[in-house]
């Protein structure tokens, strides 16, 4: 899986902000905000990933346990799945 | 005019967010809804939104909040949409050059802090078509194309680019010393077509578009914060020399020394005198753009002649309002360039589009009908003080 191509990842005053440009801003209209590990996985989904990969690298960058990595992993996933921008 | 308490306190707090400090007291007699007001007259909201986040204030808390978000998001999009049409003419092949907010921005605490309504960029002039395409291809509609010095392209939610074909529109004196702009740039490292000014002429850029608002209509709190902020990071390395021969060119040292001592009585340690505190609360009064209370006032002040009573020069404001000259008219309708006989046409579609602007014409008449000679005077006097007598 990976994220759709037309949304850019911004930084701004701490604050992680995903908006769409070209194309992509035409069906999507809102402005999706992530919080740093949200901003981590977004950024890890720019390329082809699986689930697995995906959580070899949640649990190399965050000192969490695997069953909480799942569990947000899976809610991330979830989120980005319900606003139609993953491919 | 002087300085109202929620003026000076917007003042103080604004220092206090430039020098990553928080506000921990507010006066209980502060009038927070004339407070929020001044700062969004000035797009200064988030300057509140920083100063004051520590403290639970009610009804400001939650709006300030709520505009603090959407300046991030205003500048997430700004500097998305900006990275893309920067790529998109360097592969299209045309020299650009990020102008005014899209460049200072950096030197605010956080870059949400520089509010900006729209993007300004130069480009090379020979390639207006080719940048209309790319922007048509980016999303953009066409606002306006081929008229006065920029183009105007817009895209939704928020997006408003003007892209400039010279850096000062030629109904300003000043657009002269910018004619030449291109041979004093520098490429930026690893880009072979985005260009920047160099500190010295940023810097009698920043100068010279203050004045420009300044002394046609007022400019804002923010540009002063520009000019501040510019200064205290670039003020051992500028060549002051340089600058100062430059201003002197332009008109605009006393102009600029006054400015700077502005900002570092609001911003710094600086002190104050009688003339600074006039320019002051001229600032604080502009609003972020300026007034039509202001631009009427230094219409009329410059439009009189001699003995003129203050009617008729009034009177001839308006008129000139309504029917400007044939040299305004050609920068503004390309085509009065080969059809002058074309002039009173577009006189009258002038007149038409002004009754359908009812409202802001409206406006207009009112502010131009309540000058006074007193605000005259004050504005001529404030304009002597900065040495500058003409229109710029």
């Amino acid at each position: 899986m990976k994220i759709k191509a037309g949304f850019m990842l911004r930084e701004v005053a701490g604050n992680y902000v995903v908006v769409p440009v070209g194309e992509a801003s035409k069906e999507f209209k809102g402005i999706i905000t992530l919080n740093s590990s949200g901003a981590f996985l977004w950024k890890s989904l720019l390329e082809e990933c699986s689930i697995e990969e995906l959580l070899e690298k949640f649990l190399d960058e965050y000192d969490i346990d695997e069953e909480t990595a799942k569990k947000d992993i899976e809610l991330f996933i979830n989120k980005i799945k319900e606003v139609n921008i993953l491919e | 005019m002087g300085f109202a308490k929620e003026e000076q306190f917007l003042l103080s707090v604004i220092k206090a967010v430039l020098h990553n400090k928080n506000v921990e007291v507010i006066e209980e007699d502060m009038d927070k809804s004339v407070l929020l007001k001044i700062a969004k007259s000035h797009r200064l909201e988030n300057f509140l939104y920083y100063g004051l986040k520590e403290m639970n204030l009610g009804e400001l808390s939650v709006r300030l909040a709520k505009s603090h978000k959407n300046d991030v998001y205003r500048a997430a999009i700004f500097a998305a949409e900006s990275e893309l049409l920067f790529h998109a003419f360097a592969k299209n092949e045309i020299k650009f050059m990020p102008l005014k907010g899209l460049v200072i921005k950096y030197l605010y605490p956080h870059i949400d802090l520089r509010t900006m309504v729209d993007v300004d960029i130069l480009f090379d002039e020979s390639k207006k078509k080719e940048v209309k395409k790319v922007m048509v291809e980016l999303g953009y509609k066409v606002k306006s194309y081929n008229a006065g010095n920029h183009d105007v392209y817009l895209k939704d939610p928020l997006m408003h680019v003007e892209m400039h074909r010279s850096l000062i529109d030629e109904s300003y004196s000043l657009s002269q010393y910018y004619k030449s702009i291109w041979n004093r740039v520098i490429l930026e490292k690893d880009s072979c077509f985005q260009y920047r000014m160099t500190d010295e002429d940023f810097y009698l850029f920043l100068i010279a578009h203050t004045a420009k608002h300044f002394l046609n209509g007022g400019t804002g709190i923010r540009n002063i914060i520009d000019i501040y902020l510019y200064l205290e990071k670039y003020k051992k390395e500028l060549n002051i020399n340089y600058i100062e021969s430059e201003l002197e060119k332009l008109g605009l040292l006393v102009f600029s020394k006054k400015i700077s001592e502005l900002a570092y009585y609001w911003f710094d340690e600086g002190e104050t005198n009688q003339i600074l505190e006039q320019i002051g609360s001229y600032v604080v009064h502009s609003g972020v753009y300026g007034n039509i209370t202001n631009a009427a006032i230094i219409n009329i002040l410059l439009g009189k002649k001699g003995k003129d009573s203050l009617t008729s020069s009034k009177i001839k404001y308006i008129l000139r309002r309504i029917f400007p000259s044939y040299s305004t008219m050609k920068r503004r309708n390309k085509i009065l360039k080969k059809i002058p006989i074309l002039l009173p046409w577009f006189w009258f579609t002038r007149l038409l589009t002004g009754i359908c602007r009812k409202e802001s014409r409206i406006k207009e008449m009112d502010a131009i009908d309540k000058v006074k000679q007193e605000d005259i005077e004050k504005i001529k006097e404030i304009r002597e003080e900065l040495g500058v007598k003409e229109k710029i």
